[in-house]
């Protein structure tokens, strides 16, 4: 696989569950290993099933969900995702209610890639700088009530 | 540039800068216009100048702090480095989105992940992501759900028992399957004699098997164990015959021993992480694979 064809790939991935909410789309993006990590939580979501539930648990509570791509690079079998999310939390986020916030926040994902099938996402996002945007957790700097 | 010059680039950012506190390696490796981000830090930091005070900050309140370059990536003007961080935070206030936090006594280990853009040979930008939440839980200014004293012990006690079997079973008496019971997926294994970590389950069946074939009667015991908050820390010595090839180095029959340090992270009930510290140099010497030049006769 050419490293085009991994961006066209992740880009896919990115339209297809994130922007578009269409899950069962994971079930053609992602390998049956697929391990996906994200800082806030400490095991792995495995599968397209993994993926598909932590997709809907997002857009539960972000119903109009959008991910941004700011930049891509790609190096053998990785391409590698700088994005924006942005969206407004209009349900529940897990045992969050719901703000009506309107959030955005930055982050950066590394995704492997093995016979055009997605192995692993791994990201880094600013999950305090999310939680503190729908008043989860305290900004001390900032107005607390408006 | 290349992407392997700019890699060679991003390498010595980490090294000399981040982790060695090099400032007038900022000189020469930032461009005029330098910017720095991260979500942690409430604004920007500027140029060389600005960059310095970030870095004298950063080892002021963790003057053990180590930034382990996990991956790294490159395309065009663009490397992506995944890292672990980790310190304690034993000196100076730590600057903050939450404002400047006082000693806290604390360790962290956090993930992240930096897009740095390098251009004819100069850093220009650095857009970091960390793991926010767990470097603010970890040091104990954001409280964890799992937070009280009497469950305190008790985990403490998991993490003791997880760390026994490890030794145990695992090492003592080569049980691979124990591995799948009490280590994670995401299982990372660092240890001196190899140039990169041992990660997942797998390679870590192979990493017992092949100190179990270079010495199948090891035997480690444990001198010394600290349990706090996640971590175990253990001081060992183990004794064992070099009956196959270890590193290399075929067998000599020789007895060894060896000492060190291992320090354990446990998420959940598994082991995550396993940092070893150990006498490398030692163990060679004893497997006649490093004469030993050094010796002094009192």
């Amino acid at each position: 696989m050419s490293v085009a064809e991994n961006k066209i790939i992740v880009r896919n991935f990115w339209q297809e569950i994130w922007n578009k909410a269409n899950f069962d789309a994971a079930d053609d993006l992602v390998a049956p290993n697929f391990m996906l990590y994200l800082p806030a939580n400490p095991e792995p979501l495995q599968g397209s099933e993994g993926l598909k539930q932590w997709a809907n648990t997002v857009y539960t509570a972000f119903p109009d969900m959008h991910y941004q791509i700011e930049d891509e690079i790609a190096e053998g079998n990785t391409v590698v995702t700088r994005w924006k999310f942005s969206g407004t939390h209009k349900g529940a986020f897990q045992v969050i209610p719901p703000s009506g916030k309107q959030v955005t926040m930055m982050g950066i994902s590394i995704f492997r890639i093995a016979d055009s099938k997605i192995t692993e996402d791994r990201a880094a996002e600013d999950t305090l700088g999310l939680l503190q945007q729908i008043g989860a957790i305290p900004s001390p700097g900032q107005p607390q009530n408006h | 540039m290349s992407t392997e010059a700019n890699k060679a680039i991003a390498y010595r950012y980490y090294d000399e800068i981040m982790n060695a506190a090099k400032l007038e390696v900022i000189d020469e490796l930032m461009a005029p216009d330098f910017l720095f981000t991260i979500p942690t830090q409430p604004e920007p930091y500027h140029g060389p100048e600005g960059f310095k005070e970030l870095v004298t900050m950063l080892h002021g309140a963790f003057p053990d702090v180590q930034i382990a370059v996990e991956d790294m990536l490159a395309e065009g003007d663009t490397v992506v480095a995944h890292w672990t961080g980790s310190g304690t935070h034993t000196g100076s206030p730590l600057h903050s989105i939450l404002g400047d936090i006082p000693k806290t006594g604390k360790h962290f280990t956090i993930d992240g992940m930096t897009w740095l853009r390098i251009v004819d040979g100069k850093i220009l930008e650095s857009l970091a992501n960390e793991d926010t939440l767990g470097i603010l839980q970890q040091l104990g200014v954001i409280p964890t759900e799992s937070q009280s004293s009497p469950a305190q012990t008790s985990f403490e006690e998991v993490n003791r028992a997880l760390v026994s079997r490890y030794f145990n079973e695992v090492m003592n008496q080569g049980k691979l399957d124990v591995i799948d019971e009490i280590m994670a997926s995401n299982f990372t294994f660092r240890i001196p004699t190899l140039p990169e970590p041992v990660r997942g389950l797998e390679a870590m069946q192979q990493f017992v098997l092949g100190l179990r074939n270079g010495f199948p009667d090891i035997k480690f015991t444990i001198e010394h164990e600290i349990a706090e908050g996640d971590k175990v820390a253990c001081r060992w010595t183990i004794t064992g015959t070099h009956k196959g090839t270890f590193l290399g180095v075929p067998a000599t029959n020789n007895p060894v021993e060896d000492q060190g340090i291992d320090i354990f992270r446990i998420t959940d009930n598994k082991i995550t992480e396993i940092w070893v510290n150990e006498n490398d140099i030692g163990l060679m010497q004893q497997m006649g694979a490093i004469p030993l030049v050094a010796t002094v006769k009192a």
